[in-house]
């Protein structure tokens, strides 16, 4: 896969690019929002990029309750055990590879603003 | 728990009650149905006419379901009841109870049966603090049900309560107005469900199904898991209770993360239900010949949440092994930092000695290959980061004012205390610290030279290792004591109390074989052994208290290292004598050890003093008497064989093990004491 990417995604465009905290870190996440999903999380080592597949196999489903929600914690940005906790989202599926992302992106994402390979826009 | 409470427990579920089965929680009753470390009822009082029933007896069935057998009286001398009630109580996601009542006598009867219900949603530390909530408490009724809540921002918890009669429902009460036949019974039903954080997914995942199918198949699963576990013949009969109840408690600890599989124990009943890290890996290496499948489970769910980042509140830092995860509203909104919390310093080394300890005892070279990426970020840690000084011993100091003082297992404020009584001055490196990075880094330097293919590191770390063993032995040893000192203070001054931290050593191996002695012997003296076990700081020191958490009472767990490294260093007799200790604490316990017990020396007590807070059954405490037995018999590994090397103490007898798994599949082992010409 190519080291960048971008997806227009919940009315926003989302580049993939480099996630350090996923070395080792294989599989594919699918997101919903507020109960619809609207995208999957392709995790491939270091690599990580969100596309706009809905349907296709995934290992784990991230649930957040809002985009708020779902922006903050791709930038590592919302603690994901206090999102759970505050139920602002939940893993379901393989909940060792969903956290295992979820704190894997704490550690440097490129959804995160800026984080140069790929701000929000 | 106290004598007087009842506790059922499934996972973090778990209920506590009188021995009445109510649930009446005052600011000194930590009565309470939990999950997820908040209390989802505080109250659950039953009245039949008028009268809370009077217990006859309570029939702890297993640690999942308890029955309790009542009589309605006029609470005269004499019982003299024609009503009997029997509650039948399962825990499981909340508890489902059956009430029935008998009619003994000749006349119908007319009875209100009340059951009065309310929650407070208290966090577990509001619980053991006596906090007040921040958010709002609700309390619904709708088509026979009754909703029990609290809100806060989306912080949202409830309790539904269902009974399967009708009757008056009420916000706070269900009533039923019931006529009982002579020689007749009647019966009601309650499903309460506690509805956490995951509530909305398990609804999706896993519909709510009886608790009688479900003991049904816990009951298969706990027979399976004792029957899994090695079997055991003895001729001192309390060992037989002793080991069963230690594999019971075990089975009861058992906790699901749902991040990696199998369970892992949980630390203890009522305050640690909960992922803890330093008990987690000690109770599997104490539980490694008997049911070993726990330490991988441990390994995997500990390695998901490796500390990844530097986090001050969190004392988290690269490669960090986690103390402590909370799931309550304190930890949510931040007032408390376990979300994870990793302010353990010795986690992390325990980590690392548990991954090669499993591998050499089942051969599971897997693992090893699955957790390297983990395993180097902890060898990092070490030098990276547990060194904070660079003075090459590992050292620990909480970065904020909700960490913990004290980040070592004697984790309570005044633990760490010259010999004078005065605290030390942080960072505090504690001795046990650095025999576990000796013994970790030996340890790993196999695993790298014999599963990944990496000889330089396995070169640099047994280096790294003797170089701090040669340090260890100058800079920590007190001549004019005998023994290594606790620990070393922020000005590097030796923390000169006498401690049980010492024993801990030997079981790392980091003493040298002459101050080793000079250790056993203090580890011996009427000052560390009390008669039932090595006191945590001796007799002698300024700061002791028999009943001092850290200064002076006894732990099981860390009397069953101890003995384990006195085994280590060839003091067969010596270790036998502790664990025969260990063993007689346990039988007058009635064979569940409570994490700790009074110091008070045995020549003052004929049975040990119970301490009053602690945690029963509690992870550790229910391992020690599997570590004592392994210690008996000398049981070890050299990565293909099981070593057998027994010394049995009177009155012990003859011990047989047998079916112990590991790489060999599975082997007997037995012992025997022998009489004083035969030693």
């Amino acid at each position: 896969m190519a080291n960048e990417s971008s997806e227009e995604i919940a009315g926003r465009k989302w580049h993939g690019g480099n996630a350090p905290g996923l070395a080792g870190v294989y599989g594919r996440l699918r997101v919903t929002v507020g109960g619809k999903p609207i995208a999957t999380m392709v995790v491939e080592g270091t690599y990580v990029a969100l596309i706009p597949d809905v349907s296709g196999p995934a290992d784990a489903t991230v649930m957040c309750a809002d985009e708020d929600v779902m922006r903050k914690l791709f930038a590592g940005e919302l603690n994901p055990f206090i999102a759970s906790m505050r139920r602002l989202a939940r893993i379901a599926g393989d909940r060792g590879f969903g956290t295992r992302v979820m704190l894997g992106l704490q550690v440097g994402s490129p959804f995160a603003p800026g984080a140069g390979i790929g701000d929000m826009t | 728990m106290s004598l007087d409470t009842v506790s059922i427990l499934d996972g973090s579920t778990f209920v506590v009650s009188d021995r009445r089965g109510d649930l009446d929680a005052t600011p000194t009753e930590n009565h309470g149905l939990f999950l997820e470390d908040t209390r989802f009822l505080s109250r659950w009082v039953l009245t039949v006419g008028g009268i809370r029933p009077k217990t006859l007896s309570v029939d702890e069935q297993a640690y999942f379901k308890v029955q309790f057998f009542e009589a309605v009286t006029t609470g005269t001398v004499y019982v003299d009841s024609h009503l009997s009630v029997i509650r039948r109580r399962s825990v499981s996601g909340g508890f489902q109870e059956t009430i029935e009542l008998e009619n003994h006598g000749k006349d119908p009867v007319d009875l209100e049966i009340k059951l009065d219900v309310a929650s407070d949603f208290a966090d577990l530390f509001e619980v053991k603090d006596k906090l007040a909530k921040v958010g709002q408490l609700y309390s619904n009724v709708d088509d026979g049900t009754i909703t029990l809540g609290y809100r806060r921002d989306s912080f949202v918890r409830e309790t539904v309560i269902k009974a399967d009669k009708k009757g008056e429902v009420r916000a706070d009460a269900f009533v039923f107005q019931v006529k009982i036949a002579p020689q007749s019974s009647w019966s009601v039903g309650f499903d309460v469900l506690a509805r956490g954080r995951r509530a909305d997914i398990e609804d999706l995942e896993a519909p709510r199904i009886s608790t009688a199918l479900q003991d049904t198949a816990r009951d298969r699963g706990l027979q399976e898991w004792i029957a899994g576990a090695p079997r055991l013949i003895a001729t001192w009969d309390p060992l037989i209770k002793i080991y069963r109840r230690s594999l019971v408690d075990l089975a009861a600890l058992r906790f699901e993360t749902g991040i990696a599989p199998g369970a892992l124990p949980a630390a203890g009943l009522p305050w640690f239900m909960a992922v803890f890290g330093r008990d987690s890996l000690l109770t599997s290496f104490q539980s490694m010949a008997f049911v070993p499948e726990l330490t991988a489970a441990t390994l995997r769910a500990l390695a998901i949440l490796q500390a990844r980042k530097e986090d001050p509140f969190r004392d988290s830092e690269p490669g960090k092994i986690l103390h402590e995860v909370r799931l309550g509203e304190m930890t949510a909104f931040e007032a408390r930092p376990q979300s994870p919390y990793y302010g353990a310093a010795d986690a992390t080394m325990l980590w690392l000695i548990m991954l090669e300890e499993y591998e050499r005892w089942t051969g599971d070279t897997d693992i090893v290959r699955e957790l390297e990426r983990e395993a180097r970020a902890a060898l990092a840690w070490i030098d990276n980061y547990g060194d904070r000084d660079k003075d090459g011993y590992v050292e620990y100091e909480r970065r904020q004012d909700t960490g913990l003082d004290n980040q070592c297992w004697k984790d309570s404020w005044d633990s760490i205390a010259f010999a004078d009584g005065t605290l030390a001055s942080t960072p505090r490196a504690t001795c046990e610290l650095q025999g576990y990075v000796y013994d970790a880094k030996h340890r790993c330097a196999r695993l790298a030279r014999e599963v990944w293919d990496d000889p330089a590191l396995a070169d640099k770390l047994d280096k790294e290792a003797e170089d701090l063993k040669r340090r260890f032995n100058k800079d920590f040893w007190i001549p004019e004591r005998g023994f290594f000192a606790l620990a070393l203070d922020g000005q590097k001054r030796k923390v000169d109390s006498l401690t049980s931290n010492i024993g801990h050593l030997l079981w790392s191996g980091i003493a040298d074989e002459e101050k080793a002695a000079s250790c056993v012997k203090h580890l011996m003296s009427d000052e560390l052994f009390s008669g039932w076990g090595i006191r945590t700081m001796a007799s002698s020191e300024g700061s002791y208290n028999p009943i001092g958490y850290h200064v002076g009472t006894v732990w099981p767990h860390d009397s069953s290292f101890v003995a384990w490294g006195l085994r280590r260093y060839g003091y067969k007799a010596e270790a036998a004598k502790i664990c025969r200790a260990i063993l007689e604490a346990a039988d007058l316990f009635d064979g569940r050890l409570p994490e700790a017990f009074g110091g008070y020396p045995r020549t003052k007590t004929s049975y040990p003093v119970e301490y009053p807070t602690a945690c029963s059954p509690q992870a550790w405490a229910t391992g020690a008497p599997l570590l004592v037995l392994r210690t008996l018999l000398g049981l070890d590994s050299d990565g293909k064989h099981m070593i057998i090397d027994p010394a049995i103490p009177e009155p012990l007898g003859r011990i047989e093990l047998l079916n112990i798994p590991g790489c060999w599949g599975r082997m007997d082992a037995f012992g025997r004491s022998l009489a004083a010409h035969e030693d």
